[in-house]
């Protein structure tokens, strides 16, 4: 049908006049006074009472008091320019942010927080959650992180200035079904190095030694340790756990002979720590742990005596929480000899009667010859 | 216009403007209409018809002044006030009314008069929201003037909190705890309404509104979840809530009324048909931290009092208290509300039919707003009885009943309702009531 140009007109002035009515008479939402424009830097300058600096709705700083010697103007804007490096693990994406001046040190750990929507993690991510730090020298400091799942925060200590980013930790350590294997023992095969001598000082063909540290990125997903936890622990915090920031030094030297050929004394030290993250309902906590067994009766390693029963080795002395016997299996692979040593960090849980059950956090933890 | 095709369009209006909103809480303005649940849009006087239909002012001869007006209503959505009984008195019921909570918790939405619960705040040292005003009134012929307060309120309890709340903090339970959307919101204002009315022709009025509304106080707040100490088995809850002290607005009103003669009568009015409202972009934070010893042991005065109170300021908030201001402003003004209406009144009786409709745009209203009413009043000398029936398309109802006493000018009305319903397989149980004194003469 043909339309006249009066009519045209007319219905053009219609739609303009609601458009006008729309724009002019329908109020329009005040904006929350906080956010930022794309592109835009948040500037502050936060003195010795410490403060905040945040980039809402995605990013905060908490500076606590003391933490800076004197008045510091901090920036902090979304990091655009240059990628995050993808050693700090999975990178996830709009939570890298450049906090400046990078490299400045804190006296006391700030607490950052960066929003981490639910959405963007997979199943089983929200435990590995951690805020990467990238130093001046290019290295790279994973803080654990406490998540909020329901508003998406995750936060976690941060000692430098620099850039930042949420990532998904891909070192982490996966907590295995049921309960560990038991240990077979074994007969030790290295020729008897001496008697007495510190393991730093002496080079034999039975020392026996490991170490992995978070900064020597990926030397865990070898299978260097692996994780079990008693039926009482998982009861009580559940089946998504992980352990990260996993530091492990084991050096154990064996001296002696006795009939059956097996070592009469040893000297080293056995350093295991990490933290042991678990999600609880819309929460991801964690829980440190350190286990570090010295032989002798000192702080350093000295060489204390050794008897072998089966799968247990029974230490004359050695320091730390925990009986004298670890039990311990040897297993002969191709390029030498490999010793696992069963460690316990024991947890204790109070009930709702005031009584306490402990749960045990098991390790085993591979010491190559 | 015949009588069967004003009826046919009356009805068109009323399908219209009946939506599908959430419920929450509400009450009418006016004992009378309370009373008549909903009800009392075509025959308000006084006062009444400021804030029904100005038109009605039109056909007003005598003077009203309304000294004081109370009104509150509560709504629950997800449990029953029972159940909240239960849930409060933290015994071995208040545990079986837990497990029937759904896995969302429950909500609590009031409105209440706001002059007397800020008063009632005050005697129990808790804070106060802004300074309202008292909810008063006069009316002299075609023109009246309503002040009236108000304070809206709507709090969301996650299961897992009023689990904490009845059967105390448990160790060994904690992995279930969550506090999820565990929330509130709050709106604190005054409005005071001018109207006016006129006649065209006999049967023919014509009404106007002009609406002031000082806002005394918008904030909202919620908790975070817990951060759990394995090592000492305790947890620890943040809560933050933004305030914005004060703002301002206002609205204009129209209606118009259609005598048919016989005592039939038709109304319709348009509540805030344009309006402005503007919030203090001044923000005050408030912030805590609580412990599982703090959920066993809890002293409500003691809890508020660790919020402190700090100014908020760009790039200078936390995420917690960015997040707990996170659409502060959002629809944070009232939605035009379009009412229609007819009635017939004949020697004492009165009876109406009221549908009520609220755009979409403007969260300051009570859903129940949406609603078609029935409502009946009869006059016996110095006493009116009430009686009104309310169903909203969302499933909710409500029966209303209301008592009005005539001591020569002095007016006393009481009014009281029950608000019922289940909609997407969610209870709803609520209840209003609403107590005016007025003095009235000229023959009103």
């Amino acid at each position: 049908m043909h339309m006249g140009p009066s009519r045209c007109t007319i219905r053009f002035s219609l739609a303009g006049l609601l458009l006008f009515a729309q724009g002019c008479l329908l109020q329009q939402d005040q904006r929350l006074p906080l956010e930022l424009d794309e592109g835009e830097t948040a500037a502050r300058t936060i003195g010795t009472a410490g403060g905040i600096l945040s980039f809402p709705p995605d990013f905060s700083l908490n500076v606590p008091a003391g933490a800076l010697s004197s008045s510091a103007s901090l920036t902090v804007a979304p990091r655009i320019g240059a990628p995050f490096p993808s050693e700090a693990g999975v990178v996830l994406p709009g939570t890298a942010f450049d906090i400046n001046p990078a490299g400045l040190t804190l006296a006391s750990p700030a607490r950052v927080e960066i929003r981490v929507p639910e959405v963007l993690l997979e199943l089983g991510d929200a435990v590995r959650l951690g805020i990467a730090l990238l130093k001046p020298d290019g290295s790279i400091v994973t803080s654990t992180g406490a998540y909020d799942a329901t508003s998406g925060f995750l936060s976690a200590p941060l000692e430098q200035l620099g850039p930042v980013a949420a990532v998904v930790e891909i070192d982490a350590i996966e907590i295995e079904a049921g309960l560990p294997p038991t240990l077979g023992g074994g007969t030790f095969s290295g020729a008897p190095s001496p008697v007495s001598g510190a393991a730093s000082s002496t080079e034999s063909n039975s020392r026996y030694g490991s170490s992995c540290s978070p900064d020597a990125r990926r030397c865990f997903s070898s299978g260097l340790v692996r994780v079990w936890i008693s039926q009482s622990l998982r009861d009580r915090i559940g089946d998504d756990l992980v352990i990260v920031a996993m530091t492990v030094f084991t050096d154990l030297d064996f001296s002696g002979s006795d009939a059956a050929g097996q070592p009469t004394s040893a000297v080293g030290e056995i350093t295991v720590a990490g933290t042991l993250k678990a999600r609880l309902g819309q929460t991801v906590t964690s829980y440190d742990f350190d286990e570090h067994r010295v032989t002798g009766s000192g702080g350093a390693a000295t060489v204390t005596g050794l008897s072998i029963a089966g799968n247990q080795m029974v230490f004359g002395d050695i320091t730390g929480e925990g009986s004298n016997t670890i039990e311990f299996g040897l297993t002969r692979i191709a390029t030498g000899e490999l010793l696992t040593l069963r460690i316990e960090e024991e947890i204790e849980l109070d009930n709702d009667d005031g009584s306490t059950t402990t749960g045990t956090v098991i390790l085993h933890v591979r010491l190559r010859r | 216009m015949s009588v069967r095709r004003v009826s046919i369009a009356l009805a068109l209006c009323l399908a219209m403007t009946v939506g599908a909103e959430n419920a929450r809480a509400q009450f009418a303005p006016g004992a009378r209409s309370a009373g008549m649940a909903g009800a009392g849009l075509v025959f308000a006087t006084g006062a009444d018809a400021v804030e029904w239909n100005p038109a009605n002012l039109a056909w007003s001869n005598g003077w009203e002044v309304s000294l004081f007006e109370f009104g509150a209503s509560s709504l629950l959505n997800g449990t029953t006030i029972s159940d909240l009984i239960d849930i409060a008195g933290g015994d071995a019921e208040g545990s079986s009314a837990v497990d029937r909570l759904p896995a969302d918790g429950f909500t609590l939405s009031t409105t209440a008069e706001g002059f007397a619960v800020s008063r009632a705040a005050s005697a129990a040292d808790l804070p106060e929201i802004g300074a309202p005003i008292p909810t008063v009134g006069i009316a002299i012929g075609p023109v009246a003037l309503r002040v009236r307060s108000r304070l809206m309120s709507e709090v969301s309890i996650s299961k897992e909190i009023a689990d904490l709340v009845v059967n105390e903090y448990n160790p060994e339970r904690i992995q279930e705890y969550a506090v999820r959307n565990t929330s509130y919101r709050a709106a604190s204002f005054s409005e005071i309404t001018l109207g006016y009315g006129f006649t065209i022709g006999e049967r023919f009025a014509l009404g106007v509104g002009a609406r002031w509304i000082q806002g005394h106080s918008l904030s909202q707040g919620r908790f975070f979840e817990p951060v759990v100490d394995l090592d000492e088995a305790t947890l620890a809850v943040t809560a933050a809530a933004v305030e914005s002290p004060s703002g301002s607005g206002y609205g204009f009103d129209a209606g118009l009324a259609l005598d048919l003669g016989g005592g039939v009568r038709m109304s319709m009015s348009g509540t805030n048909l344009f309006q402005r409202m503007t919030w203090d972009e001044e923000l005050v934070a408030h912030q805590a931290v609580f412990s599982d010893g703090d959920f066993d042991d809890a002293d409500i005065t003691d809890l508020i009092d660790r919020f402190e109170d700090m100014p908020v300021e760009a790039q200078a908030a936390s995420l917690a208290v960015f997040e707990a201001g996170r659409g502060l402003f959002e629809q944070s003004y009232f939605p035009m509300t379009i009412r229609t209406g007819i009635g017939w009144s004949a020697g004492g009786t009165t009876v109406e039919l009221v549908g009520v409709g609220v755009s979409s745009r403007g969260r300051h209203h009570n859903a129940w707003d949406e609603r078609v009413s029935a409502g009946v009043e009869q006059r016996l000398g110095f006493v009116a009885l009430r009686a009104g029936y309310s169903l909203a398309n969302n499933g909710l109802k409500s029966a209303a009943a209301g008592l009005g006493l005539g001591f020569g000018p002095v007016k006393l009305e009481v009014s009281a309702g029950r608000i019922s319903g289940e909609f997407a397989g969610i209870d709803y149980d609520g209840a209003h009531v609403t107590i005016a004194l007025s003095v009235r003469g000229g023959g009103l």
